[in-house]
């Protein structure tokens, strides 16, 4: 960790350096050892900041929605498995352009939960992030350098929760989900993380046109937390974000996982975010898709 | 001094909640929740909840009233204020103190929020005294004292466990609790629980410090000459604009008025707003005087460093550390004061 850490300041020195990127994408170091949260660096003078070890779980492709770029200009930033994936998920929606970023790929091992510390724990002993268990993807997909050799994905745990549901019966699955819908708060986070999620205007914030009420009940939050499901399908990269980010611990991957799982078996195995020349099940027609409706 | 055995805390509780609706800390998940206590549920003392009590005063989520629609005529039907008398057991100092924060705003200056009036007026608060602050609390920079039992009816704190050996400290059943009554309330309640208090000599377990701190002093007048300063992008960008840190603060309290219809029925209801969100400030003609994620992030420190301040002389924070432990990115208040602290300020 600490061989990549510098290897990361020595890249981004020397890219600030001799101009080559406008700012750099990293983490640094938080209020508490045992958060690293991203980091954004625009001089050479700054590479101390940055750092990398087992807390640096955030995806920072979303990021570059909203990075202004002048013609020209480049960003550069460091990608895990999954933030690679949420890169090629902006370029392939033609949000970001391949050619205006400089990343730093580094393979991954899987990082750590800090979601629910308490005083009792051991900062040097927490669990791996359910995430993490569950990638498919722990190497970089697409890069300029890549910072370590590349891991063995192990996604023990890929499916687990959905084949858990799926044995449930009709009730007791209403049931499950209406507790998951019930606690969400509506804060958007899960929203605004997700590199699938890259509307410039989100449906739900036109309140003028109606499409989605205010209220925080079970129907409405049921209504936006399918609505994004249904939005991402097929787009979704399985970063599992939605569900770190989510204050209120919602299983969001369980539904996205869900849907990932209902392609595979109708349209064939497909990775979304790990190939650009891939097609995208849902984007295109096959005259021997799948048809309940005939 | 009065105190509780540690096996007797749930029985007490439940002879409480035979008088009145009890909220009581309990763990769903990994959070732990203000739910209405039923026997047999376990208290969750270790750390404080997900949603602070604001949600029990100012809900996330208000019905005011309903309505149907007969022809030329509309009936309408009140929805709030039917709450009978009910406690709070559990409320940490921070959040005590955010209840007379949120006072200021719906009781003072001219105007009273009756729901919010109603729900204080009817509610016993329990405190729990911390001992030991969590990872991310700094509610001691705030001037709060952890100990202080504020504004509580009643409060409850561990008590030293002297006599036992270290092993049984740990498989034993705990520590007991102190009790003390700070309002006449209070007293009511312990003198009507008798049975489940007695005597004690054995001292309240002392505080210890918490991990963070951030410094207040001149920050309110630094930031007078802030408003326009390169610190509020830099941090910005890191922000993903998304709701938790507002709704999770026991301080902020702004809301929307909101209605759903349905046919010939409908209703109206007061929810929590935002002012990390994007119509927050958006007006009717499409002007938009916070556009950007900047100037939404600026408002959220200058509304509880500056302006509050201003208004009613305190500031809009207590330190208990939600926006930090649940930021996605962990851009919370002690690390934006650090920053303002740092700032260099351009003086013409
Ligand atoms: S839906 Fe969740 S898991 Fe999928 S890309 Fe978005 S944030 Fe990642
Ligand atoms: S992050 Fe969780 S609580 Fe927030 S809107 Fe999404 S599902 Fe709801
Ligand atoms: S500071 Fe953190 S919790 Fe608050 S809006 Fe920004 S990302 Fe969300
Ligand atoms: S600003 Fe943060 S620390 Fe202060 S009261 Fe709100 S959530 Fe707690
Ligand atoms: S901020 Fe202070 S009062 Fe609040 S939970 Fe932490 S130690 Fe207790």
């Amino acid at each position: 960790m600490k061989k990549i850490e510098e290897m990361i300041k020595k890249q981004v020195y020397d890219l600030l350096e001799k101009e080559e990127i406008k700012c750099f994408i990293g983490f640094e170091k938080g209020q508490l050892p045992f958060y690293s949260p991203p980091a954004f660096i625009t001089e050479a003078g700054q590479i101390e900041r940055l750092i990398w070890d087992d807390f640096c779980g955030a995806n920072l492709s979303k990021y570059l929605l909203n990075a202004v770029v002048k013609p020209g200009e480049k960003i550069g930033l460091a990608a895990k498995g999954c933030d690679s994936r949420g890169i090629l998920r902006l370029i392939q929606d033609n949000q970001v352009k391949r050619e205006n970023l400089i990343i730093l790929g580094v393979p991954c091992r899987g990082m750590k939960d800090v979601s629910n510390l308490t005083v009792e724990d051991n900062f040097n002993q927490l669990p791996t992030m359910e995430k993490c268990l569950a990638c498919t993807n722990p190497n970089p997909v697409i890069y300029d350098f890549l910072l370590d050799e590349k891991v063995e994905a192990n996604p023990q745990k890929r499916f687990l929760k959905v084949e858990e549901v799926e044995k449930l019966t009709l009730d007791d699955k209403y049931a499950f989900w209406s507790g998951e819908f019930e606690k969400c708060i509506r804060c958007y986070a899960c929203r605004n993380i997700c590199p699938a999620c890259n509307c410039r205007s989100c449906y739900l914030e036109q309140h003028r046109v109606g499409w989605h009420g205010k209220a925080v009940e079970l129907a409405e939050n049921a209504n936006y937390i399918l609505t994004r499901a249904i939005h991402v399908a097929g787009r979704c990269i399985e970063c599992g974000e939605c569900e770190r980010v989510c204050p209120a611990e919602l299983s969001l991957s369980t539904i996205n996982k869900k849907i990932i799982k209902d392609i595979n078996s109708l349209f064939g195995e497909y990775n979304a975010g790990v190939n650009l020349e891939d097609k995208q099940p849902l984007c295109y027609y096959h005259s021997d898709d799948p048809d309940e409706f005939r | 001094m009065k105190a509780i055995k540690n096996l007797l805390v749930p029985q007490f509780i439940d002879a409480l909640a035979k008088d009145m609706h009890l909220l009581a800390p309990v763990k769903k998940g990994n959070n732990v929740y203000f739910k209405t206590w039923q026997s047999g549920m376990e208290l969750e003392w270790r750390r404080n909840s997900f949603l602070p009590p604001k949600d029990l005063f100012f809900p996330q989520m208000d019905l005011l009233y309903k309505y149907s629609i007969l022809g030329q005529n509309g009936e309408i039907q009140e929805l709030t204020q039917s709450e009978g008398p009910r406690a709070i057991v559990g409320i940490r100092n921070c959040d005590l103190k955010s209840i007379t924060l949120l006072d200021k705003v719906f009781l003072s200056e001219g105007f009273e929020d009756p729901a919010y009036r109603h729900r204080r007026d009817n509610t016993v608060l329990i405190a729990y005294n911390c001992s030991k602050p969590q990872p991310a609390c700094f509610c001691t920079s705030l001037g709060i004292n952890p100990q202080g039992g504020e504004g509580a009816d009643l409060v409850l704190f561990e008590l030293e466990q002297e006599d036992l050996g270290k092993e049984e400290k740990f498989s034993g059943p705990g520590p007991d609790y102190g009790i003390e009554a700070r309002t006449p309330k209070g007293e009511e309640i312990l003198k009507k629980q008798r049975d489940y208090v007695h005597d004690t000599h054995k001292k309240a377990v002392p505080f210890q410090q918490c991990p963070l701190s951030f410094g207040t002093d001149g920050i309110l007048e630094k930031l007078q000459e802030m408003f326009e300063h390169s610190l509020w992008d830099d941090l910005s960008k890191r922000c993903l604009r998304c709701g938790i840190c507002t709704y999770v603060c026991p301080t902020c309290h702004c809301f929307d008025i909101q209605g759903k219809n349905a046919g010939e029925e409908g209703f109206k209801y007061r929810c929590w707003d935002s002012c990390m969100f994007s119509d927050y400030t958006l007006m009717a003609g499409g002007h938009d005087p916070r556009p950007t994620r900047m100037e939404r992030f600026r408002n959220r420190f200058l509304h509880k460093l500056w302006f509050y301040k201003e208004r009613y002389g305190e500031f809009l924070c207590t330190g208990c550390g939600r926006c930090l432990s649940k930021c996605p990115v962990h851009l919370d208040i002690s690390y934006v004061a650090g920053k303002i602290k740092e700032a260099v300020v351009d003086v013409r």
